[in-house]
């Protein structure tokens, strides 16, 4: 009986900062991510990329946690403040 | 994610990757336990009112720091399993023609950390501005800060330009020249001469312009030019950027104005 292994990919598109390219890189890279670049953003100096990565494999997963994060931090320092850590840890009334 | 404070050693839950301690309180007594400033009461979350001057650390301690921080930092994200017990582990069936081995045996994922990220982090860190912008009453009277606030927000208003001119891929010599001009007016304006001594970015606005009169003289027959800033001016100014923005409100460029 023949069985074909198939290998579940989910995509998504991010805009990376080119500030942070390299480093988006070398995580696409080290895990064998699987990347292609979508658009050019020249006015905010930046890359609109697609990713596909494979949900069940525990290093694409925490390859897109890492990525996600430095999106997020450097997002933060460029366009946040101090407070806007601490209201993210806030719990607000519903 | 969860880290640990760096100073007081308490674990702690934050969403961002740099995130270094707890609280403000820890953040305060680390920066004053490293440049060695005494606390009349380690209780209080109070700054000296001493002006002294803050010697910045020696850059191999500063990349000792981060170093030791981002080996932590792995070894908290990756939190793998000793490979003994890898070894015990059983592999998993699917079908008679293929065995998946388990997520456990692949190597530990290796967390990237971004330089630029951390440098901007180290360097809000060391400063001494971010706790005077988040406590200005207690480091300037009330007419005083009037003065701080004024010139802060149109530093500001610069400083967010500035970056936004250094991600163009070209930029009209105009812009560079108004950005100048907006500079020059700011240190001729009466509010910039009142500012306290400790205001502290005096030197650094008198540094901007300067180099911005330098590169329109250089480029006054050209029509666009390449503005690019060095790594480590860029995470100056992003970083004086996040510590005033809490302080004083974004205004756009067209709005800036120097009416006292």
């Amino acid at each position: 009986m023949e069985t074909t292994l198939t290998k579940r990919t989910i995509s998504s598109s991010h805009t990376i900062p080119m500030d942070v390219f390299l480093d988006i890189v070398r995580i696409l890279l080290d895990n064998a991510i699987t990347w292609r670049v979508e658009g050019i953003n020249e006015k905010e100096n930046s890359l609109l990329i697609q990713v596909s990565i494979q949900p069940d494999l525990l290093r694409h997963r925490k390859a897109m946690e890492n990525m996600q994060t430095i999106l997020s931090d450097y997002g933060y320092y460029l366009n946040g403040s101090p407070n806007s850590d601490v209201e993210e840890n806030e719990d607000y009334p519903s | 994610m969860t880290t640990t404070c760096l100073h007081c050693g308490s674990p702690m839950q934050s969403q961002r990757n740099t995130k270094k301690y707890c609280s403000d309180n820890c953040k305060q007594l680390a920066f004053y336990k490293r440049n060695g400033l005494a606390l009349v009461n380690n209780d209080e979350n109070l700054p000296l009112s001493g002006r002294q001057e803050i010697e910045k650390e020696p850059v191999d301690n500063e990349v000792v720091l981060i170093q030791s921080y981002q080996q932590e930092f792995n070894e908290q994200l990756t939190g793998d399993l000793p490979l003994k017990s890898l070894n015990d582990e059983q592999t998993i069936t699917v079908n008679n023609s293929f065995t998946v081995k388990p997520e456990r045996d692949e190597p530990p994922y290796k967390c990237v950390l971004s330089k630029m990220i951390y440098s901007i982090a180290d360097y809000i860190d060391n400063s001494e501005a971010l706790f005077m912008f988040q406590h200005p009453g207690d480091y300037w009277g009330i007419h005083t800060l009037l003065t701080v606030k004024w010139v802060s927000l149109r530093l500001r208003c610069l400083l967010e330009s500035l970056i936004k001119l250094s991600n163009y891929s070209a930029v009209d010599c105009d812009n560079v020249i108004k950005v100048k001009e907006v500079f020059t007016a700011l240190i001729d304006s009466g509010e910039f001469k009142k500012l306290p001594p400790n205001y502290p970015f005096t030197k650094l606005i008198k540094e901007l312009e300067q180099k911005l009169a330098l590169i329109a003289k250089q480029h006054k027959h050209s029509e666009s030019i390449r503005f690019r800033l060095t790594t480590n001016r860029k995470v100056e100014l992003i970083g004086i950027r996040f510590m005033l923005a809490d302080f004083v409100p974004a205004i756009k460029f067209s709005e800036i104005d120097f009416a006292e």
